[in-house]
């Protein structure tokens, strides 16, 4: 009797010590993940920043080029204003002029630069972005910080070609006062002019579809895309980030579950299309294998699947 | 005690480890961890880390990524945790282990705690060897960049552990005869820590 109960107690005290093993294990495993993905986490943070504090400082440099070359433009128009034809004061206009040419060249070598560090930072960002599942603590403020990137650069390439725009008219009106003084005057100050060489920022863009199933279809045409885009990425620039999708390392591709908040039922998917020869063809790969190229339609639409070939089975969007 | 089948055993799981070390290149895959429990369980606590010992230095000198240098003091005195934890689970399981039962569990999570206190003194040791004298940025640095590491290794000695100890402990209960009791294996009642208080 005696004896059972001894047996009794000790089975229970081994069981007991290994359930605390095994809740130990449990501990020391999970904090070992939660601290490896906070790290990865906190690097990936830190990168982030490194690359926007950069970007920042190229935006400053940009700025100031900026404001110098409008004050520079500003002195042009002084001097254009105080012009009286005579040949000193149409030379003190031409100094002004190239004064003017310098500012803006290097004004464009600082664009150049920025579109330099642009172009890296988003690159860097869409590439840790695009291995990324969408529920991670990562993609979430990297998704942000992407979309804002990308428009802070469309804003700023807007920006440039607006002041080249304007420079181009300076230019012109300047050109046709030379011509207008050199017939005057009968003497020749071509030769003193400066050049200004405006860079062409040449934006890609291309059209995006995305089509709810239920009539909503919402458009996105002539969006601005980075060279080495895929869907995947334009769709989540496109969305800000608001996608639901898990990333599959050993495709290289993610499944896409949700757009804009609709996500997929047992019986209706989100399928990528792309618009070739007139016609809109569904894709056989992942949104990240599809390539967006300049000036073409994509589009996604939320349909039903062939239970067989998996296949949509709508015509498209 | 048994001299001659002590040394025996040390001998042939030292030998076994280490082959096994080489025929399983899989970082931090080892079946040494297992079968030091093992050992330490049916044989005791010397046999088990005699074993660990033989087969750290062995492999710490002979090793295909090259000599391990000043670590091995510490990878050999890591590998003791697994020969008390062997050597303390003995007591309070005894002999009467099945192969199959929640043991299984239990002496995988065993081992695997085993696993990780083995790569924290391990990762230590690393980060004073090679940084010092070391901040503790460079400690936390060096830690952490063991944790993929280490979940592996307890993953892994979870897995082992679960599959081969008990398997391993009845066999040489059975077909060895551990140090234990022989006489009490044959009815099956070799008393554990706890039955021994309650006699």
């Amino acid at each position: 009797m005696d004896d059972g109960v001894g047996r009794a107690l000790a089975s229970n005290q081994r069981r007991l010590y290994g359930i605390v093993a095994l809740l130990v294990l449990g501990l020391i495993i999970s904090s070992s993940f939660a601290l490896m993905y906070f790290t990865e986490y906190s690097q990936e943070q830190a990168s982030n920043q490194k690359y926007i504090s950069e970007l920042n400082s190229a935006n400053q440099a940009y700025e100031q080029a900026v404001a110098k070359y409008n004050s520079a433009a500003q002195s042009l128009n002084d001097s254009e204003r105080a012009y009286n034809g005579s040949v000193s004061a149409f030379d003190h206009l031409a100094t002004t002029f190239n004064a003017t040419v310098a500012e803006f060249n290097l004004f464009n070598s600082n664009f150049e630069s920025l579109s330099i560090q642009y172009n890296l930072t988003l690159s860097l960002l869409t590439s840790s972005i695009a291995a990324l599942n969408t529920s991670s603590a990562v993609y979430v403020t990297s998704s942000k910080e992407l979309t804002q990137l990308w428009r802070s650069y469309l804003n700023s390439v807007r920006s440039y070609e607006n002041l080249v725009k304007n420079f181009t008219q300076i230019v012109s009106s300047f050109k046709s006062e030379v011509v207008t003084f050199e017939s005057s005057s009968n003497v020749s100050r071509t030769s003193i002019v400066a050049v200004p060489t405006p860079m062409n920022p040449q934006l890609l863009s291309a059209n995006f579809l995305i089509d709810f199933g239920n009539g909503t279809k919402l458009w996105y045409n002539d969006t601005a895309i980075q060279p080495g885009w895929n869907l995947y990425v334009a769709t989540l620039v496109i969305t800000n980030g608001d996608m639901n999708a898990t990333y599959y390392p050993s495709f290289g591709e993610h499944l896409v579950n949700g757009i804009l908040g609709v996500e997929s039922t047992s019986t209706k998917y989100w399928f990528a299309w792309s618009f070739q020869n007139s016609t809109w063809s569904a894709s056989s790969s992942g949104a990240d294998l599809i390539q967006i190229y300049n000036g073409s339609d994509y589009a996604w639409s939320f349909c039903g699947a062939n239970s067989t070939t998996f296949l949509p089975t709508c015509p498209g969007p | 005690m048994n001299g001659t089948r002590d040394v025996t055993a040390v001998a042939i799981f030292s030998s076994l480890v280490i082959s096994t070390d080489w025929l399983i290149p899989i970082p931090n895959v080892k079946l040494l961890d297992t079968l030091v429990f093992a050992t330490a369980y049916s044989f005791g606590f010397r046999v088990g880390a005699l074993i660990g010992i033989v087969s750290e230095l062995v492999w710490g000198i002979i090793n295909p990524l090259g000599f391990g240098g000043p670590i091995i003091p510490f990878t050999v005195g890591g590998v003791l945790i697994y020969s008390v934890i062997g050597y303390w689970t003995s007591r309070v399981w005894g002999a009467n282990v099945s192969p199959l039962s929640m043991n299984n569990v239990y002496f995988g999570a065993l081992i695997a705690i085993g696993a990780f206190v083995f790569d924290l003194e391990t990762n230590l040791a690393t980060a004073f060897l090679v940084h010092w004298p070391p901040s503790a940025v460079v400690v936390g640095i060096t830690l952490l960049m063991g944790v993929p590491f280490a979940i592996t290794h307890e993953v892994a000695d979870f897995a082992l552990g679960a599959t081969l100890a008990p398997l391993l402990i009845h066999f040489f209960a059975t077909r060895v005869g551990s140090k234990r009791s022989s006489a009490q294996l044959e009815t099956g009642t070799l008393p554990s820590m706890a039955e021994r208080k309650g006699d």
